[in-house]
């Protein structure tokens, strides 16, 4: 277990240096739309949920907790990703709601197939967060991209990126799942909370660090998205 | 999935692809290994370690190939994007947006080649500028030019109304120089001077063809008045004919009246030689007498009878030759009178042939004067004729008387001696008479000279006369020649008259405007002036 503490503790300590980072930058620049404050919670409630699990596989608090603290930890994020991704794209607060549902049950589902006592709980489970995360991706590849196509070229490459790389990792999270214990076992649990760390760490902090690049390199160029997507969202 | 019709899309799609052909390469490769690794390594190990062995496999697979995933997301993300925005970017360029920002905080490639587009944009936007500047220049002229054609086929339009209204007769109306084109304006310009000129011209040709109407008709009177007047000088002119004739014809008489007092004169003359010739005569017949009475003295006894006889038809004849003497005496005071009046008569001649028709009646007096003595010495002299004659005749008696009283001078020896000293005194006597009557002959002689100068006189007087009067006839032709003149001169006048009527109102046609009217002196001056020229 020290190795996976080590690891909780690292990506902890990574996610709070991204959050002061990311907070930095925000107060830094003059960034007033309040969809920049996504970016830093998100970061904040993984790095609060990877230093508990830190602490509740290291045996310091919360034994026993890593897998609820993991699942409560993409609860909350996993859906706060793809509002920002469907904010960028300016999408109608209808998707938004639907598509941050479809993740919520996804991450749900999960949560029940891998704590599933029997098998027909556990497939199942695993079918219903399969088919949800194939809705958000589907909304994200249709709805959601079909209203950013009357936004400029830079909003829509940025949403593209974030969309892209959201779906990429996100396509490796039921992969990984099936190799794990909790699926066919083909890798041991830390192997598996290894690959998962690094996993959300690529995930969230390339995410964040993509926004962030987004604006600081075409900042300017985003100022008008911005104000669409403001002007459209609000 | 993306915008396919934008070059940027397909650059992205492009990047994309072989970032996802990359990744699953780089996967497929990575996966290769691990299967051999784990393949060679899965017999020599078992149990637990096989599994740990194979999760680490699939482990560090997955972590690498997300890794290798993520990193080329990034780089492909970060250029594509940056591409994306500049092809936007250049979009709006090429729309027409040249105030889109390029500015971008970065100085790798992708920032120079914002720098390169940006210059590019200001080059391009600076060139449009200039095109567009020269096209509003373009459109700007164009408009002048239009304007100005417009403006010059308004102008133009004006300048002909003008000059038609011109050509009408309109002689006011003057063409605006004031225009934009520089041909029109100077057409206008020299249009208005010729049109000046012209209505100067007519306005003076007017006021000349006033002048005109109103000269001819002083001169018409004027003709006529000259007409009338030589009418009154061709009256007075054949009165002074008239006159002249009457005095030439009274002249003529004047001069006739001379001639024949000439005549009378010559006449009295010779009557004087024939008496001077008698007396010469009676003189030798004294002296023969004398010589008779010489002989006598031998018949004084035979004459003696007839001397007393003798004596008394002597003593009748010596108071005969008295009576003679006295009306010689006479003769000679008339002639002497004659003589002064001729004198008078020339000086007369001489003042009328100066000063005309008061000096003939002078002169006619005189002439009366001169003809009336003539005739008084006409009758004197035949009283004188017949007395000689009575005096002849006595004389013959007495020579018969004398022959019959010879015998009886004989016997009057006594008284013949007496008688010679008688006949010697009467000789004495009668050459005295002689040599008065020589002095009338004389005096006769002058006097009828005197009075032929007088005629030749008078006849020049006359002559002069009848030069007058053909002077004063041809004077009364070239009054009439003058008259006629003046009459056809009148009539020049009338036509002038006439035809100046006729060109001031052809002129009226010409509207020369209130201002010209206005300036008729001035412009009659020019035109005086004009004319001059």
């Amino acid at each position: 277990m020290l190795v996976e503490t080590a690891v909780f503790a690292a990506v902890a300590a990574l996610m709070g240096v991204s959050t002061v980072a990311f907070v930095a930058f925000s107060l830094l620049g003059d960034h007033e739309n309040r969809y920049f404050l996504l970016p830093p919670a998100i970061m904040s409630i993984a790095g609060l949920s990877y230093a508990g699990m830190a602490a509740s596989s290291g045996g310091f608090a919360l034994e026993g907790l890593v897998l609820e603290l993991r699942y409560l930890d993409w609860l909350l994020t996993t859906p706060l990703i793809v509002m920002h991704i469907a904010v960028v794209a300016a999408a109608s607060r209808k998707t938004i709601a639907a598509a941050m549902g479809a993740d919520a049950l996804m991450i749900a589902a999960g949560y029940a197939a891998t704590t599933a006592a029997t098998p027909g709980v556990k497939w199942g489970g695993f079918a219903v967060s399969t088919v949800a995360f194939l809705a958000v991706v589907y909304l994200l590849l249709t709805t959601v991209t079909d209203g950013v196509r009357d936004e400029t070229a830079a909003v829509q490459g940025t949403f593209r990126t974030l969309r892209d790389l959201t779906i990429a990792l996100w396509l490796v999270y039921p992969v990984i799942w099936l190799l794990s214990p909790s699926g066919f076992g083909v890798i041991t649990a830390p192997d598996y909370h290894f690959i998962i760390a690094v996993l959300d760490t690529t995930a969230k902090v390339g995410f964040t660090s993509i926004v962030t690049f987004s604006i600081t390199r075409v900042g300017d160029l985003f100022a008008e998205a911005e104000t669409t997507a403001t002007a459209t969202t609000a | 999935m993306t915008d396919t019709q934008t070059p940027g899309s397909v650059l992205t799609r492009s990047l994309n692809t072989k970032s996802f052909l990359g990744i699953a390469g780089f996967a497929l490769l990575l996966g290769v290994t691990v299967w051999t690794r784990w393949l060679s390594i899965r017999g020599s190990v078992s149990g637990e370690a096989e599994t740990a062995v194979l999760s680490a496999l699939v482990t560090t697979l997955f972590v690498a190939v997300v890794g290798a995933s993520l990193l080329v997301i990034t780089l492909v993300r970060d250029t594509a994007g940056a591409l994306g925005f500049l092809n936007e970017k250049a979009a709006q360029i090429e729309a027409g947006e040249f105030d889109v920002n390029l500015d971008a905080p970065r100085y790798d490639e992708v920032g120079r080649l914002f720098a390169a587009v940006r210059s590019m944009r200001d080059a391009i936007a600076m060139r449009i500028d200039e095109l567009e500047t020269a096209q509003r220049e373009a459109e700007v002229a164009q408009r002048e030019a239009e304007r100005q054609a417009e403006s010059l086929a308004a102008s133009a339009e004006r300048m002909s109304e003008t000059f038609d209204a011109a050509a009408a007769g309109d002689l006011s109306v003057r063409a605006d120089e004031d225009v934009d084109a520089e041909a029109l304006a100077t057409i206008a310009a020299s249009f208005n001077d010729m049109i000046g000129d012209v209505e100067t011209t007519v306005e003076g040709v007017r006021s000349f063809a006033a002048e005109v109407d109103e000269a001819s008709t002083e001169i018409d009177d004027t003709a006529r008045q000259l007409a009338a007047q030589g009418d009154d000088v061709v009256e007075v002119i054949d009165g002074i004919a008239d006159n002249a004739d009457d005095q030439y014809d009274t002249v003529r008489d004047a001069s006739g009246e001379l001639s024949n007092l000439s005549a009378s004169i010559e006449e009295i003359a010779s009557s004087s030689d024939e008496v001077a010739t008698k007396s010469a005569d009676a003189a030798e017949i004294g002296n023969a007498g004398n010589d008779a009475a010489t002989e006598a003295v031998t018949e004084m006894e035979a004459i003696r009878e007839r001397t007393e006889a003798s004596i008394e038809k002597v003593e009748q004849l010596e108071s005969e030759m008295d009576r003679i003497g006295e009306i010689v005496t006479l003769i000679d005071d008339i002639a002497e009178q004659t003589n002064i009046l001729a004198l008078n008569a020339n000086i007369e001649a001489a003042r009328a042939g100066g000063a005309g028709g008061d000096a003939s009646e002078g002169f006619e007096v005189v002439a009366n004067e001169v003809k009336s003595l003539a005739e008084e010495t006409a009758e004197k002299t035949d009283e004188i004729e017949s007395r000689i004659e009575t005096l002849q005749s006595t004389a013959s008696d007495t020579v018969s008387e004398m022959r019959e009283t010879g015998e009886r001078v004989e016997r009057g020896v006594e008284t013949i001696d007496d008688s010679a000293e008688l006949l010697l005194e009467m000789v004495d006597t009668v050459e005295d008479a002689n040599d008065g009557v020589q002095s009338i002959s004389k005096a006769t002689d002058e006097q009828a000279t005197a009075t032929e100068e007088a005629v030749a006189m008078m006849d020049e007087v006359a002559e002069l006369s009848e030069a007058s009067t053909a002077e004063a006839t041809d004077a009364a032709e070239l009054v009439e020649e003058q008259n006629s003149d003046l009459d056809a001169v009148s009539d020049r006048i009338d036509d002038l008259s006439r035809r100046t009527r006729r060109l001031r109102e052809q002129l009226e046609s010409f509207d020369g405007g209130g201002g010209a009217v206005a300036g008729l002196d001035a412009t009659g001056s020019a035109a005086s002036a004009a004319d001059d020229d």
